[in-house]
């Protein structure tokens, strides 16, 4: 399935699909790099998207669609937060929420979310925990892999 | 004033070592990088006059021979570090180029040290329990381990370890209360160190409170031996009178201060080392240690975010009394900088920013004492994801 047909089918975003990295927001955009754009198949701002109706949830930020072949695309999912050691907890509720919100409000899009490292927390500053820290091992727990300043969308 | 300056080229593993010292300069780096070669060079150009002359003193002779000195100051099967020809290794000092074969020879100088030395290999000076003089080892024994094993031993024969009773440790004059109660929680665990008589011999014992048997060295634990010679080189460091320090040494250098210790026993030999830069000495340190750089990191981010210098106390968990913030407040204007010794291209990169998330990978991993905890992380999160 393709992302943007994936997006389509989840009444709770199912207008929000934009072309390329279009539906984030410029800053952060600035922070995500590919080396073959053609390859980024689309993108959802899933927090603007599904703002009204989960006012106070903690919501996660983007999906990014990415093809792996003519008619079947990967979904990664991408948080732009700042990187501090007591925002960890947030990052997991985060995504506990978002995992919660694909699995009973977006089924199309929980099955073309990769299995590897799906759940990218990209840093929105300086990272100021560590690589040995027991929050990187909680986050690991998690399936989030440690914050990256820039991240490279991986293709192929 | 602008900081010392060490250049090393194409002397053994190292291609380009180029560091810039700071009031703390750390070393990090895999195995056989260079790090302790780099080390004894800095000591060599610090303290030439003293090294020289401690040589001579002791009957060893290299008759104006690059190789052959070096087979003496850094040991057995060194003379191979230094080469000859195009591109032959080559020293700069401060920005000057140092001829080393002017450097060993003997000359007019002053012979005051200035760099006290505290090398890897220090276990090896309390061989018997007591420490070994300098003729007590092989001629192809690194300078750096017999002039530690032999100020050790003076300094123990002069009677300067002795306090009430022959006790070392705890002596009431010798550091600050707190890092006394630190070393004793983490290191001693209610013994005290002291000096005993066995036979005619002078011996260093372990002994608990209210027990009659002393511990001989060898039953010591491994982290006591490794500890207990680190401790004798503070306590010269850290004269027990109202002068803060010794006025002539300049630099300290401490090799893997680390080695053999549980990481709470690093936490309070990582305070002690604070107290060194606090009274004013420019320390060295080469370590494998990612607590070490913890403490460089936190310290740096504390500067930087002009947090009170109240915080380095919270790092160790000790009470804020006011010899311990005085010291904090001294150390948050010190400077730190970190070098990584790169195994593959020879030389070295300065990662003092300690960027956990640096695209740089050896500043990410600092230098590789972070790395495999990252990558254990990564490959964690992929299982997790990918089993449910």
């Amino acid at each position: 399935m393709r992302f943007q047909d994936a997006v389509a089918n989840s009444n709770d975003v199912r207008d929000c699909y934009r072309v390329g990295l279009q539906a984030l927001l410029e800053g952060d955009r600035n922070r995500l790099s590919c080396q073959d754009t053609r390859k980024i198949s689309g993108s959802l701002n899933l927090d603007a998207a599904v703002a009204l109706l989960y006012p106070n949830a903690p919501r996660w930020d983007y999906g990014i669609g990415i093809k792996k072949t003519e008619s079947k695309d990967k979904a990664i999912w991408v948080e732009v937060h700042p990187a501090d050691a007591n925002q960890v907890q947030k990052i997991i509720d985060k995504l506990t929420w978002l995992k919660n919100w694909l699995m009973n409000s977006a089924p199309n899009l929980t099955s073309i979310t990769g299995n590897g490292s799906p759940y990218v927390w990209v840093a929105s500053g300086s990272v100021s925990f560590q690589r040995n820290s027991p929050q990187t091992k909680r986050l690991a727990l998690e399936g989030i892999a440690f914050p990256q300043k820039y991240y490279r969308i991986p293709i192929g | 004033m602008s900081n010392p300056r060490l250049q090393l080229k194409n002397v053994g593993q190292i291609q380009n070592a180029n560091i810039e010292f700071g009031d703390l300069t750390v070393l990090v780096g895999p195995q056989a990088t260079g790090k302790s070669v780099f080390l004894q060079f800095l000591r060599l150009l610090v303290d030439t006059g003293y090294v020289i002359d401690e040589l001579r003193k002791h009957g060893l002779i290299w008759n104006k021979d690059i190789r052959h000195f070096l087979d003496i100051y850094l040991g057995e099967g060194m003379r191979d570090v230094w080469r000859d020809g195009d591109n032959g290794s080559a020293i700069i000092y401060n920005n000057d180029p140092i001829s080393l074969s002017t450097v060993i020879q003997p000359r007019k100088r002053s012979k005051i040290e200035s760099l006290f030395y505290i090398p890897a290999q220090r276990v090896l000076t309390l061989g018997r329990g007591w420490p070994r003089p300098f003729s007590d080892y092989g001629a192809s024994d690194p300078f750096s381990v017999r002039d530690f094993s032999e100020k050790l031993r003076l300094m123990m024969e002069t009677g300067w370890g002795g306090g009430e009773g022959g006790a070392i440790f705890p002596q009431t004059r010798r550091l600050k209360d707190e890092f006394r109660k630190m070393l004793d929680r983490t290191v001693f665990h209610g013994f005290g160190l002291r000096v005993d008589t066995h036979g005619a011999q002078k011996r260093l014992v372990l002994r608990g409170k209210g027990m009659e048997a002393t511990l001989p060295f060898m039953v010591w634990s491994a982290g006591q031996r490794e500890f207990v010679p680190l401790l004798m080189g503070f306590y010269w460091l850290l004269p027990p009178t109202k002068v803060s320090r010794r006025q002539e040494v300049e630099w300290v250098v401490i090799e893997e201060p680390e080695a053999g210790l549980h990481p709470n026993a690093i936490s309070a030999v990582l305070l002690l080392i604070l107290d060194l830069l606090a009274r004013g000495y420019r320390v060295c340190l080469s370590t494998h240690s990612p607590h070490v750089l913890d403490v460089v990191w936190a310290l740096k981010v504390i500067r930087e975010h002009q947090a009170p210098s109240s915080r380095i106390l919270d790092l160790f968990d000790t009470k804020k009394t006011d010899p311990m913030k005085e010291m904090a407040e001294a150390v948050l204007r010190k400077i730190a900088r970190v070098f990584y010794f790169d195994q593959n291209r020879g030389c070295t990169r300065d990662i003092s920013g300690l960027d956990p998330g640096s695209e740089e990978a050896s500043e990410a991993g600092w230098g590789g004492l972070s790395e495999f905890s990252g990558h254990v992380a990564d490959v964690v999160a992929r299982v997790v994801n990918a089993q449910g």
